[in-house]
C-alpha cells in the first residue's frame, strides 16, 4: 500500500553539507523513503527557490529538516522562515543543534575572523571583506534556538545514517520519536579499572591497549560527556571520542564543564603539566558545543555588549 | 512533599552583638530581604541562637505560615543543627532551613570595609532566598550502632581510651603494631609531670586492658582492610607475625596511632657518633646505663641538651610546627640528672614550658644549676666529632658572647612527627592531615576528636604533637564520644546524600573514581550496570554529581537547580530597595 507522500523541506544554513549527505548514505533504504516524501524544498538537490518557500502557507509543511548554523543573514531568515512553514521542525546535525564547529569562530571577534579569512593569512595579504552579492555576516553565531524553537534535536557530526532512518520513519508515520539518553560510553565494550592518569597521551602517542578504556589510558576521550546516539562507532573502533553528539539529555547541559570536570576525576595532574599537555582545551572540550555552552553565552554576551557600546 | 507549594519564606538577620553588626548594616540587609521574590516576612534581631532568637522564628513561621526559613548569621557549622531544631520544633522539615555566613565570611574577614561588607551580605542574602525557594524536604534518616568500638594504636592514649570504653559497659577492639602495648611512653625512663618511668605508669594500665574481659587485644597486629559506615563498620584485622586475619564489626573507632621520635637528618652531626643521641633515644636506654658514654662506657661528666630538632622550621615542611613536649621533657631530663654530673648545658632558641606543672621543672633544672643559653634562630649551634671528642659552638644571645664546649654525650630533643605508614591509615580510614602531617579533627574547636569520617574519633598524638597529659584527656574525650553514639543505639545519619538517576547512567564509571569515600559501586545485578550509591557511606560531598558527564546524579540539598538559582541571584543585579516588587 502506498501512502500519500509528505510535504517535507531541508533548509541549509551555513555547514558542510554533511548532514544531508549521510541522510543520502542510507543507500538501498532512500528506495523506500523517497517515494514517501514530497519534496517541498531543499537548495541542492530541488529546483525550487526560497521565494517558492515563503509562498508556501504556513504550517504547510509536515516535517522540516534545518542544517547547519546561522553566521549570515540569509541563514537567520531561512531559519525563521523554515520554522514558519514547517509543523515539526527537526535540529538536524550538531551544527543546527549546538553550533557546531563553526560555532568555535565565536572564540574570535568577527574583526580577527575577517582578517584570517579574507585580509591576511598564510598564503594571502591585502584582501578585503568582500560585500557584494552576499548576504551580511552576522557578528556572533547565536545557537539556532536562540531564534526559533525546534521540537526534535537530532544532534551528530553527522547524524548517523541509522539515526536519520529512525528519525524519519518515526516522522513520517507520525511517531513519538523515542531516543535512548545513554553516553557513548554506554555502547563502548572497553574495561574500566578507574584507575588515575599519570599523563595526557595526544592521539597519536603509543600504542592504544585494544580491551581497555581510552580515557584511562590517558587519550582524551569525551565519551562519558557525549549523548550515545553514534551507538559508539569510534571508541569500538579504537579511536576516542571527540564529543560530536553533544551532551545527553537534557542537552541544555555544558558538555565541555562536564567533561573538564569529568577529566579532573581521571587526571589529578599539576595545572601546569595539564596546561601544557592539553594544548586546545576550547577546541578539545567545546569542539562541538561552544555557542549553546555557558562559556560561548558568556562570550556571546561580551561581544553583544561591545557591538552595542560602539554603535 | 513541598516542591509544588508556593515558598513561604522567612528571614533572619542576626546581629551575633557586635560581631556582624559592628561592620554590617544587618537593618538593611533584613529590608533589602523584604524586596525579595517569595519572602514574606523579614527582621533583624540581636542574638538569632538566643531563646528568644529561637522563640522568634517559631513564632514567625506560625504567624507567617512559613515554609522556607532563612537565618543570616554565623557558620552553619556553628548553629545550623540549632535552627534545624527550632524549624523542625515548628513543624517544619529541617532541610527547608538554609543558613548564610554573614560572621565568618564578611563581618569578620572584612572588617574594615563595612560598606562593601554590606553589600556582599545582601549578595549572599539574595543568594541563600533564591537557593531556600528551591528547597525541598527531606525524609530524616537512621541507622543502628554496633556496642562495640574499634580502638587502633595501644600506646598510652589507645589503652586509656580502650579503658574508659570498657568500662563503661561497651567492648573493644584493641589493635597494636608492636609486639607490646606501651608504645613510645612505656619506653623512656622519666615522665612528666610525674616522677616515675612509662613502665610504672603503663604497668598496671596494660595489665588491666589485657585481663578486661570486655576488651580483645591484637598485638603483632594492623586493619588490613576497612569498610563500613557510622555504626556499622567491618574491620579486618592481620597478625603480621601469622599472616592470619580476622573481621570484626564494630560501631565506632578511634585512632590512636601516635608519633614517632623524629631521626634528625643533617643536624647537630647526629648519626657520627654513638654519643650524639635523641631525647627519645638517651630516655630508652637502661638505667643504670645512662650515665655511661655508649662509645666507651666511661662515665658521663658533661651534657649538652639541644632543643627544637626538627621542630619550629618556617618553610620546612612537616617542621614547622611545636612539638610541644620537648622544652619540659628536657627541663626535667636535666634537673633529674643534675647532681649525678658535673656539669648540663641546655642550648634552646625559646623556652615553652606551658603546661601545668611544666613551668616548675624549668626552675627546679635551673634551680640545680642547669646551665641554660640561648641560641639565635638562624645561626644553630656547630657540632663536630674529632677522634671520638665531641665540640658544640654557639653563640649565646643574651650575653652576646660565642661559647665552645667540649661534652661527653650530646642529647638532641628531636619534634614528633607522624608515624611511618600514616599514608595508609589516612586512606584507610578516610582521613585528612594537617600541615605537620598529623591528622585533622573535624574542626579544630567546633568538633574536636571526631573527624569528616562519621563514627571515626582521633585522640591523643595521632592529632598533633602533644604530651602524654595531653593525650590521655583526648582518649577520655574520644572514648565518651564513642560511648555516646553506643548509648544511643542509633544515630540519624544526612539525608544530604547522592542519588543515581538510573535511566541517566550510562556506566562510565567516573563517579565510582571520583567519590573520596568508596560509596559508589557499579550495580552489575542491574542491566545495562548502572552506578549505586551507599547511602549511609555517603558523606553528601557533592563530588561525583559535579564530575558525572552525564547530569546522572542528583545531589540532594545541593541540586543543579538549587545552585544555579544562586548563581543567577548572585549575577542578577540587586532591585532598589522600596523598588517594588522583583
Amino acid at each position: 500500500m502506498m501512502a500519500e507522500p509528505i510535504p517535507v523541506a531541508m533548509g541549509q544554513g551555513s555547514s558542510c553539507w554533511g548532514c544531508f549527505q549521510s541522510l543520502v548514505d542510507m543507500h538501498l533504504r532512500l528506495a523506500d523513503v523517497l517515494p514517501l516524501l514530497d519534496i517541498k524544498y531543499w537548495q541542492a538537490v530541488v529546483d525550487y527557490k526560497l521565494e517558492d518557500l515563503e509562498n508556501y502557507p504556513d504550517k504547510s509543511i509536515v516535517v522540516g529538516l534545518y542544517e547547519g548554523m546561522a553566521r549570515t543573514e540569509e541563514d537567520v531568515h531561512l531559519l525563521k522562515l523554515m520554522r514558519q512553514k514547517c509543523k515539526v521542525l527537526v535540529a538536524f546535525g550538531t551544527c543546527s543543534c549546538y553550533g557546531g564547529i563553526p560555532g568555535l569562530a565565536n572564540a574570535w571577534d568577527i574583526e580577527e575572523c575577517y582578517d584570517v579569512k579574507f585580509r591576511e593569512n598564510k598564503t594571502f595579504s591585502g584582501g578585503k571583506v568582500p560585500t557584494e552579492n552576499l548576504p551580511p555576516i552576522e557578528p556572533v553565531v547565536h545557537p539556532n534556538s536562540d531564534y526559533v524553537d525546534f521540537d526534535i534535536y537530532l544532534p551528530g557530526c553527522p547524524p548517523t545514517s541509522d539515526l536519520i532512518v529512525k528519525a524519519i520513519t518515526a516522522l513520517l508515520e507520525g511517531k513519538e520519536l523515542e531516543l535512548p539518553t545513554y553516553t557513548v560510553c554506554h555502547y563502548c565494550p572497553r574495561e574500566k579499572k578507574e584507575t588515575p592518569i599519570p599523563e595526557i597521551l595526544r592521539p597519536f602517542r603509543g600504542n592504544a591497549d585494544p580491551d581497555r578504556c581510552l580515557l584511562e589510558q590517558g587519550y582524551i576521550c569525551l565519551g562519558s560527556a557525549t549523548w550515545g546516539l553514534c551507538e559508539g562507532q569510534c571508541v569500538s573502533k579504537g579511536v576516542t571520542c571527540r564529543g560530536c553528539f553533544g551532551p545527553p539529555p537534557p542537552i541544555t547541559q555544558d558538555q565541555g564543564a562536564a567533561a573538564m570536570s569529568m577529566l579532573g576525576t581521571y587526571a589529578p595532574l599539576e595545572p601546569e603539566k595539564l596546561k601544557e599537555q592539553v594544548p586546545d582545551p576550547l577546541g578539545c572540550f567545546y569542539r562541538f558545543t561552544y555557542p549553546s555552552s555557558r562559556l560561548g553565552r558568556m562570550r556571546i554576551r561580551r561581544e553583544e555588549l561591545k557591538e552595542a557600546s560602539e554603535e | 512533599m513541598t516542591a509544588q507549594e508556593e515558598p513561604r519564606i522567612g528571614v533572619f538577620v542576626c546581629h551575633c552583638g557586635h560581631n556582624i553588626a559592628g561592620v554590617v548594616d544587618v537593618v538593611r540587609v533584613a529590608e533589602y530581604a523584604k524586596s525579595l521574590p517569595h519572602v514574606v516576612f523579614a527582621t533583624d534581631e540581636m542574638f538569632m541562637c538566643s531563646d528568644a532568637g529561637q522563640q522568634l522564628i517559631r513564632d514567625k513561621i506560625a504567624e507567617y505560615d512559613l515554609n522556607r526559613v532563612v537565618v543570616a548569621s554565623c557558620s552553619p557549622r556553628m548553629h545550623e543543627p540549632t535552627f534545624r531544631r527550632v524549624v523542625e520544633e515548628a513543624g517544619l522539615n529541617r532541610y527547608l532551613f538554609e543558613q548564610v555566613n554573614l560572621r565568618e565570611h564578611v563581618s569578620w574577614c572584612h572588617m574594615r570595609e563595612p560598606e562593601l561588607s554590606t553589600e556582599k551580605a545582601i549578595d549572599l542574602v539574595r543568594m541563600a532566598v533564591a537557593r531556600a525557594a528551591k528547597l525541598e524536604g527531606l525524609p530524616v534518616k537512621s541507622v543502628k550502632v554496633t556496642p562495640r568500638t574499634l580502638v587502633v594504636g595501644g600506646g598510652i592514649t589507645g589503652i586509656r581510651a580502650a579503658l574508659d570504653i570498657a568500662d563503661r559497659g561497651f567492648e573493644v577492639v584493641l589493635v597494636e603494631r608492636e609486639p607490646k602495648l606501651g608504645g613510645n611512653l612505656v619506653k623512656w625512663n622519666h615522665v612528666f609531670p610525674v616522677d616515675k618511668s612509662g613502665k610504672k605508669i603503663l604497668g598496671p594500665l596494660i595489665k588491666r586492658v589485657k585481663s578486661h574481659e570486655r576488651v580483645r587485644v591484637f598485638t603483632n597486629s594492623e586493619v588490613s582492610d576497612f569498610d563500613g559506615y557510622i555504626g556499622n563498620f567491618v574491620a579486618t584485622i592481620r597478625n603480621n607475625k601469622t599472616g592470619k586475619e580476622e573481621q570484626v564489626e564494630v560501631g565506632t573507632v578511634i585512632i590512636a596511632t601516635g608519633f614517632k621520635a623524629y631521626e634528625p637528618v643533617e643536624y647537630y652531626a647526629y648519626g657520627q657518633s654513638p654519643d650524639i643521641m635523641t631525647l627519645a633515644e638517651f630516655h630508652q636506654r637502661p638505667g643504670d646505663e645512662l650515665l655511661k658514654r655508649p662509645s666507651d662506657g666511661r662515665p658521663v661528666k658533661k651534657i649538652v641538651c639541644i632543643g627544637c630538632v626538627g621542630s619550629r622550621e618556617p618553610g620546612k615542611q612537616g617542621h614547622e610546627h611545636c612539638s610541644r613536649y620537648c622544652c619540659t621533657a628536657v627541663a626535667k631530663t636535666a634537673a633529674d640528672i643534675r647532681s649525678d654530673v658535673e656539669e648540663v648545658v641546655v642550648l634552646y632558641q625559646d623556652v615553652r614550658t606551658y603546661g601545668k606543672g611544666h613551668e616548675e621543672f624549668h626552675r627546679l633544672a635551673r634551680l640545680r644549676y642547669v646551665m641554660y643559653s640561648k641560641f639565635p634562630r638562624e645561626e644553630k649551634p656547630q657540632v663536630t666529632v674529632a677522634d671520638g671528642e665531641l665540640t658544640v659552638k654557639w653563640h649565646d644571645v643574651l650575653s652576646g658572647d660565642d661559647f665552645e664546649f667540649h661534652p661527653d654525650i650530646i642529647v638532641l630533643a628531636s619534634a614528633m612527627v607522624p608515624p611511618d605508614g600514616i599514608d595508609d591509615v589516612a586512606k584507610m580510614f578516610g582521613l585528612t592531615r594537617s600541615a605537620d602531617g598529623f591528622f585533622n579533627p573535624e574542626h579544630i574547636k567546633l568538633a574536636p576528636l571526631t573527624t569528616h569520617t562519621a563514627g571515626v574519633m582521633i585522640a591523643g598524638t595521632a592529632q598533633a604533637a602533644k604530651n602524654a597529659t595531653e593525650s590521655v584527656v583526648d582518649a577520655s574525650g574520644a572514648a565518651a564520644k564513642a560511648v555516646g553514639l553506643m548509648a544511643r543505639g542509633e544515630v540519624e545519619i544526612e539525608s544530604t546524600t547522592a542519588q543515581v538517576i538510573e535511566d541517566l547512567c550510562s556506566s562510565c564509571h567516573t563517579c565510582v573514581a571520583a567519590c573520596p569515600y568508596g560509596a559508589i559501586a557499579m550495580d552489575e545485578s542491574k542491566d545495562p550496570p548502572v552506578a549505586h550509591v551507599t547511602s549511609a557511606k555517603c558523606h553528601g560531598c557533592g563530588t561525583c554529581a559535579a564530575a558525572c558527564p552525564s547530569s546522572a546524579i542528583l545531589m540532594l540539598h545541593s541540586t543543579d537547580e538549587q545552585i544555579m538559582a544562586m548563581v543567577e541571584a548572585f549575577l542578577t543585579p540587586a532591585p532598589e530597595i522600596g523598588g517594588g516588587e522583583a
